[in-house]
């Protein structure tokens, strides 16, 4: 008698494969596969078991037939806002009567990647600080979902490494990199998880370094307020005049060397250094020569040069016409 | 009955069973009946359907005829003069004990504040103060309330100083008693309240982490703290009491935000995003925004209904902080137009000063969707007027405006 029991659950075991390898076979390939709210979606049925071809498909979204038709293998439609909940249904019919069934839930988040160079730029300067190469940059996730009580864990990635296991993790929702060089790009990626799994958004950026930037400004030293106006490449002054301050401000180098004093300011006037001007003097007394009527034009010249990271080095000259 | 012969009567049993309940099975979800399968998935899938999604429209808003000429000459007779010889770090509208219009500001070089009559044109000197050169300052209830960011700079390291000081006027013949207090050092931004009651700003920690805190002007210390992100770049706007404006810093090439921040339930919502080079300003009721964004080499303004998200495009190019609301009309704006045509990496070369522009003012009517040159600056300054800090008069008859070259006081005249 054992022996007939273990007969019947063999056969039964072996009468139920096929259920079980169809069923898994359908695969429903979203693009992308984690969409913003109302984004547009395109699905694709796969399966090396179904003649998709020969089959009567139908769409459902939200329990509402969209769309169905024999061979009908890809569908689109737009996702719920953040948060909201769209449910995809695909019912196969195939060539021989047999059914499969297969679903999609989508609770579509958003994430906004931010991120900020730890650059410097002048006190008040209203734009955003560039990053430079081996400059900090902080990046910051920001999950756009009115659902606060929701845990997460954020994975983080840069280039083609992902996840940095150091830097991801439950509510881990920033990460620092370091600038790439000059002229190139990097992306970081994070990727969110909630703690129940109905919840995933993935993002990347890509961040490009640039060259740090001197701007020329003029009598700044008791205010900020020569920032609203640089001085041109070409500048020209009233003959009258003694002369000028004129204030160097080396934007989007790294911000904490600025504030250490690492930065090296080297100042000539036609050619010549100002050995008479100290190594961090970001300003220069310009006094018009009394020669005037020989040359009427000066060129000033300044490289800025930040002594704890080589690559962030960069110059800039005018001319003084009087 | 032998054994093999009850083997082979189970299977049959087991065989015509499985045949049977495919059979059934079959019957039931056959989808030849597409109303009967949509039945039978209403029974078993609760889910309503999918609204539908308002997707955000352009329009064009049109320079009529009969608002401006063709020829683009001005729409309104009207007078713009400069206010005062020194620059100005601020100023503002006030009505004074008897009810009378004036200005309040505040020079650049010394912080020292001045009333200038609108009657007769002559500056009063309120309070000096011989602060070493002002940023800025910020005007609230009525010119009652100062806030003043300056420098203090020793060997290359800028301190950035925070100052709110507040006047008591309790008659003419009386005397203005003054009071003040200092914020934290280094805060990245600070705006005044609508009410002018309260301040709002962005204090960092040693991380970098961002805390934007709301302060009574005159209640001693009292703070709260309503929004806290490891993100700092934030430029605020508060538009209404409740409400408040969290844009990220811009850069012409890099993807701008804008988020609410519900001030009471600390509930912050994404309004904008994705928009290179996004500045904006936020209408008073909060129902529309006025945003620019880098595209195709210039720097275009767009008007977005928050509740609707329709986008209108008034074919204007400047720069939402060369505009104000209109007082008392959320459908009115007053906005300096530069030409901006070919203009690359914008905003960031103008905030560097690198750029500067002889700005003219139109009036925009957001719900006509009409737009018509008010005025040209350079009729009244031959390098025409960068203008900033616009500030319209309670009745929209004057806009008060700073000219960001010179940092220039100037009134124009909106009568008709």
């Amino acid at each position: 008698m054992d022996k007939l029991v273990w007969k019947i659950i063999i056969f039964l075991g072996l009468a139920a494969i096929p259920f079980f390898v169809s069923a898994g076979t359908i695969e429903v390939s979203l693009n992308p596969q984690t969409p913003e709210p109302l984004e547009k979606v395109n699905v694709t049925l796969q399966g090396p078991l179904i003649d998709f071809d020969r089959s009567k498909i139908y769409w459902y979204v939200n329990n509402e037939l969209h769309e169905y038709g024999i061979g009908k293998k890809t569908f689109s439609f737009n996702v719920g806002n953040v948060d909201e909940k769209t449910v995809l249904d695909v019912i196969i019919t195939t060539e021989q009567g047999k059914r499969f069934d297969a679903q999609k839930i989508i609770i579509p988040s958003s994430i906004d990647l931010l991120w900020e160079a730890q650059t410097y730029t002048p006190p008040f300067y209203k734009g955003k600080a560039l990053p430079t190469e081996k400059s900090p940059i902080k990046i910051v996730a920001i999950l756009n979902t009115k659902d606060t009580d929701v845990k997460y864990t954020y994975s983080w990635g840069i280039n083609n490494i992902f996840p940095l296991i150091n830097y991801s993790g439950y509510n881990r929702k920033s990460f620092i990199m370091s600038g790439p060089e000059e002229g190139y790009s990097q992306k970081a990626v994070v990727s969110i998880l909630s703690f129940d799994g109905s919840k995933k958004a993935n993002k990347t950026i890509e961040i490009k370094s640039i060259k740090p930037k001197i701007v020329f400004y003029e009598n700044c030293i008791f205010n900020s307020l020569c920032l609203n106006k640089a001085l041109s490449n070409i500048q020209e002054i009233n003959r009258d005049s003694n002369g000028l301050i004129i204030r160097a401000e080396p934007y989007f180098f790294s911000k904490t060397d600025v504030e250490n004093n690492k930065l090296e300011y080297i100042w000539k006037i036609n050619n010549q250094t100002l050995t008479s001007v100290g190594i961090q003097q970001r300003d220069i007394n310009f006094t018009t020569p009394k020669e005037w009527a020989e040359q009427r034009k000066s060129l000033i010249q300044i490289d800025i040069k930040n002594t704890s990271i080589y690559a962030q080095n960069t110059n800039m000259q005018l001319w003084l016409k009087y | 009955m032998n054994k093999q012969t009850k083997n082979k009567i189970i299977y049959g049993v087991i065989i015509f069973i499985a045949l049977l309940g495919g059979i059934i099975a079959f019957i039931i979800i056959n989808p030849a009946n597409n109303q009967r399968i949509t039945d039978t998935k209403n029974k078993f899938l609760p889910f309503g359907n999918t609204p539908d999604i308002e997707n955000g429209s352009f329009d064009t808003i049109t320079i009529s005829d009969n608002v401006a000429p063709s020829d683009n000459q001005p729409l309104f007779a009207q007078k713009m003069k400069r206010l005062v010889d020194a620059p100005v770090a601020g100023a503002t509208f006030f009505t004074n004990s008897v009810g009378q219009i004036n200005i309040r500001y505040a020079e650049q070089k010394t912080g020292d504040i001045y009333d200038y009559s609108l009657d007769t044109g002559i500056s009063k000197l309120i309070l000096r103060q011989n602060l070493p050169g002002v940023h800025n300052v910020l005007w609230g209830s009525n010119g009652q309330n100062a806030v003043f960011r300056f420098l203090k700079t020793v060997v290359n390291q800028d301190t950035i100083k925070t100052y709110i000081l507040s006047f008591e006027e309790p008659g003419l013949e009386e005397k203005t008693i003054f009071s003040g207090k200092f914020l934290p050092d280094n805060i990245q931004e600070v705006i005044v309240s609508p009410s002018g009651k309260k301040v709002a700003y962005i204090q960092k920690n040693e991380q970098g982490d961002s805390f934007v805190m709301l302060e009574e002007i005159k209640e001693g210390q009292n703070r709260e703290q309503i929004f806290a992100s490891p993100f700092s770049e934030w430029l605020l706007e508060q538009p209404t009491e409740n409400l408040l404006t969290l844009t990220t810093k811009p850069s012409y090439d890099i993807d701008g935000y804008l988020y609410f921040t519900d001030i009471a339930s600390g509930v912050t919502t994404k309004i904008l995003g994705n928009k290179k080079g996004l500045t904006a300003l936020t209408s008073p009721d909060a129902t529309k925004i006025l945003y620019a964004k880098n595209e195709e080499q210039s720097y275009k303004l767009i008007l977005y209904n928050v509740d609707t998200k329709e986008e209108i495009n008034p074919n204007i190019n400047s720069f939402p902080e060369k505009c104000v609301w209109g007082a008392g009309d959320g459908n009115l704006l007053y906005c300096a137009v530069p030409n901006l045509i070919g203009a690359r990496n914008i905003p960031d070369k103008w905030y560097q000063g690198e750029v500067s522009y002889s700005d003219d003012i139109w009036l925009i009517n957001t719900e006509t969707k009409k737009a018509g040159l008010i005025a040209k600056t350079n009729d009244f300054n031959q390098n025409g007027i960068d203008v900033i800090k616009p500030f319209l008069s309670l009745d929209n008859r004057q806009l008060l405006f700073t000219n960001k070259i010179d940092n220039s006081l100037w009134l124009l005249e909106l009568e008709k």
